[in-house]
């Protein structure tokens, strides 16, 4: 572990347990199988996957939401064991705010915007007085303004992009260290989502706050963070610095996801892009071996199929779970 | 507006709901035509009208309209003038079909899926026969990449992917000349998305049926795209090539709207459009886009005329007439 990391994650599990009739135990969907990353405070980091690799498992393990089946969270020197409660629990949800996925169901429809802004502080023993001066300061950074004409609003009678603003402004109004953005724009129009983005990202500098984004869009990430960890079946099996991961991806999943990205170019209607075939594996009963073997066309034949890649380190910070690297040494 | 061998020619569409705050001019004068092959995008941001624009075009209406007018030529009959009955009988599903923006998930869970493929043909009277129409069935599942076997599967049993190819077999069993896709690759995975596309391409190159294509996704829109319209507040303000529109596109909206689409392998600055389209209910007299736009001029407050400018491209804003 890092001596700077404000987040460090070592091989993290999170299983849901399936049952029938709701009783009996018939196994497990290994939602996150091993996962171990640092963050340092005023780094933003997105997490990049297919709908079901583990995203949001990920986000909710680490807010104490659903409880890790196995491995260790240090969140600001802290142990985090996903047992916590009472004091424990409210310190984590006031240093960590969350931009959960849909910002339709993230806000109480009976609240207006004022009372959705001073309910957090209320409950962490913020003044009254200062409630009102803080929830302001919250909206004049979300652009929420003038402020007047939205704290008797509800949230219905915003726009959508005004609802994922307030979203935010919740999640930074305790002045938290962290910011989990689980898709944070993915219901929102492309000019509503770069003006979304750009304010969270100015917000995670002027506060150095640590960002985790999580997305399904590869596309936004280079205007996002410096840093991207690529998910496939609930690992993460690549991590590299944006660029160098947009340039030079190793593992054969990024290859393909970048591949299937369009950009705006008239010349894509002429051409047929190769995809994988196959889809994503249950996570009930992952494959053997690396989770990608099934659908991978540079798989080599006995190892992929039986045997887990180990981590590699072809380039400087650049790492990568898939056996092709093999010579280059584990790193 | 062009000649009238052209597959489809809408003129001065209009379609408005009653509200209990007034009429919402949701489509409000749309003309275009497209000719038989090339495929069209229809972009622009959401509660424009892209969906209402494909439901007056299909007369697919919902109980509270207070206005529905225009003229819609498909190979050169006005079917605005059918009635319902020869409508459904001559043209919906049969010449025009759509794929909805929620199709996907509202498939009947208690019925196999090559039951609900095939349906349409025994709706629209083409087929009657249970055996061939399911045999027709099996041969769009192949066209759209499904395997046959998928045809004795309940929809639950699909995943995301495939049940989308499903509702665009269903939408393609009737061979259609026109089909309309709303949205339809939005809720996917990235790779997904590609692999819809490609066997949509495939369709359009192999086939030849002209698809229209929804979307407020414009960078997987350029997959298919060889024209592209585009809307703002109920109406078209740009109508041109693919090439135009992505390279060099003429109307403001269309500008800005380029602007804030980000790209993975060209590091541009991505720009928002400050402000929100106008409401429906009461919107601007003059340009519909002129309060948000850098190049607004005194004649803006005037209602532009949608011009041709030339090689079939539209475009409604006064720097252009
Ligand atoms: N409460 C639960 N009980 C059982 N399985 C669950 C539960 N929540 C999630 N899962 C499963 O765990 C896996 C990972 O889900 P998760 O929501 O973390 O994925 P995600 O990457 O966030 O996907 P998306 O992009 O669709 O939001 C999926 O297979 C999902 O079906
Ligand atoms: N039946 C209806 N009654 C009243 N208003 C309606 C009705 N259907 C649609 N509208 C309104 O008409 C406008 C256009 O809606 P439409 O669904 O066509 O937009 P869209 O461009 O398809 O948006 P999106 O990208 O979100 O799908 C919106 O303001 C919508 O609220
Ligand atoms: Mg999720
Ligand atoms: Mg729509």
């Amino acid at each position: 572990m890092t001596e700077q990391a404000l987040l460090s994650v070592r091989d993290l599990h999170t299983w849901y347990e399936l049952r029938k009739w709701g009783f009996f135990r018939t196994g497990h969907v290994r939602a996150l199988d091993g996962v171990t990353f640092d963050l340092r405070r005023g780094d933003a980091i997105t997490i990049v996957g297919e709908s079901g690799s583990g995203k949001t498992t990920l986000a909710k393990t680490l807010l104490g939401l659903v409880p890790p089946t196995k491995g260790e969270m240090v969140f600001a020197g802290e142990r985090l064991d996903g047992k916590k409660k009472g004091k424990a629990l409210a310190w984590l949800r006031a240093n960590v705010g969350f931009v959960q996925q849909d910002p339709y169901g993230a806000l109480p429809p009976f609240m207006t915007v004022e009372r959705i802004l001073s309910e957090p502080l209320a409950v962490h023993g913020v003044p009254r007085r200062e409630q009102e001066a803080r929830a302001r300061a919250v909206m004049d950074e979300v652009r929420l303004t003038p402020q007047d004409d939205f704290v008797h609003k509800y949230p219905h009678m915003l726009s959508g992009g005004q609802q994922q603003r307030l979203v935010i402004a919740r999640a930074i109004v305790l002045e938290p260290k962290l910011v989990v953005a689980d898709e944070p724009v993915s219901m929102l129009d492309a000019s509503v989502r770069v003006e979304i983005l750009q304010l969270l990202r100015r917000i995670q500098k002027s506060h150095d706050l640590g960002v985790m984004y999580i997305t399904h869009d590869l596309s936004t990430v280079r205007y996002f963070s410096e840093y991207v960890f690529v998910m496939y079946a609930a690992k993460i099996v690549e991590r590299a610095p944006v660029h160098e991961l947009i340039r030079h991806p190793l593992h054969p999943y990024t290859q393909a996801l970048l591949t299937a990205i369009s950009d705006p170019d008239p010349e894509n209607a002429h051409i047929q892009k190769e995809v994988p075939p196959g889809e994503p594996p249950s996570l009930a009963h992952p494959p053997s071996g690396c989770r990608f073997h099934p659908r991978c066309k540079h798989r080599i034949a006995e190892l992929c199929s039986t045997t887990e890649p180990t981590t590699f380190e072809p380039a400087p910070g650049h790492r990568v779970e898939c056996w092709l690297y093999r010579q280059g040494g584990e790193g | 507006m062009g000649t009238t061998d052209r597959l489809l020619r809408v003129e001065d569409l209009k379609l408005h709901f009653r509200t209990w705050r007034g009429p919402v001019q949701a489509v409000d004068g749309v003309s275009f035509a497209l000719d038989r092959g090339p495929a069209t995008v229809v972009v622009g941001e959401s509660g424009c009208g892209k969906s209402t624009l494909a439901r007056a075009i299909l007369r697919l209406l919902p109980r509270n309209v207070s206005a529905y007018t225009g003229n819609v030529w498909l190979n050169g009959t006005n079917i605005m003038t059918l009635n319902e009955e020869r409508f459904r009988r001559q043209v919906r599903w049969v010449k025009m079909a759509l794929v909805s923006q929620a199709a996907m998930n509202s498939l009947n869970p208690v019925i196999r899926v090559g039951d609900q493929v095939s349906e349409p043909l025994r709706v629209h009277g083409v087929s009657t026969n249970k055996k061939e129409a399911l045999r027709q069935a099996e041969e769009v599942f192949r066209l759209v990449g499904v395997s046959a076997d998928f045809l004795e599967r309940f929809p639950f049993e699909l995943s995301g992917g495939m049940r989308q190819r499903a509702v665009l077999a269903m939408a393609l069993i009737t061979h259609p000349d026109l089909v309309f896709l709303d949205e339809p690759t939005s809720a996917l995975d990235v790779l997904t998305q590609t692999s819809i596309m490609n066997v949509l391409k495939g369709i359009k190159r192999d086939l030849g049926v002209t698809f229209v294509l929804i979307t407020h996704d414009i960078a997987t829109s350029s997959e298919l795209a060889d024209r592209a319209a585009v809307m703002y507040a109920g109406q078209l303000v740009e109508f041109s090539s693919a090439h135009h529109f992505f390279r060099e596109p003429l109307h403001p909206y269309s500008q800005k709207l380029m602007a804030s689409v980000p790209t993975l392998r060209e590091d541009k600055k991505l720009e928002f459009i400050p402000g929100r389209p106008p409401s429906l209910l009461d919107p601007p007299t003059g340009c519909r886009f002129a309060d948000r736009c850098s190049s607004r001029f005194g004649k803006c407050v005037e209602e532009p005329p949608f011009r041709d400018v030339g090689e079939d491209w539209w475009v409604k804003c006064w720097l252009h007439v």
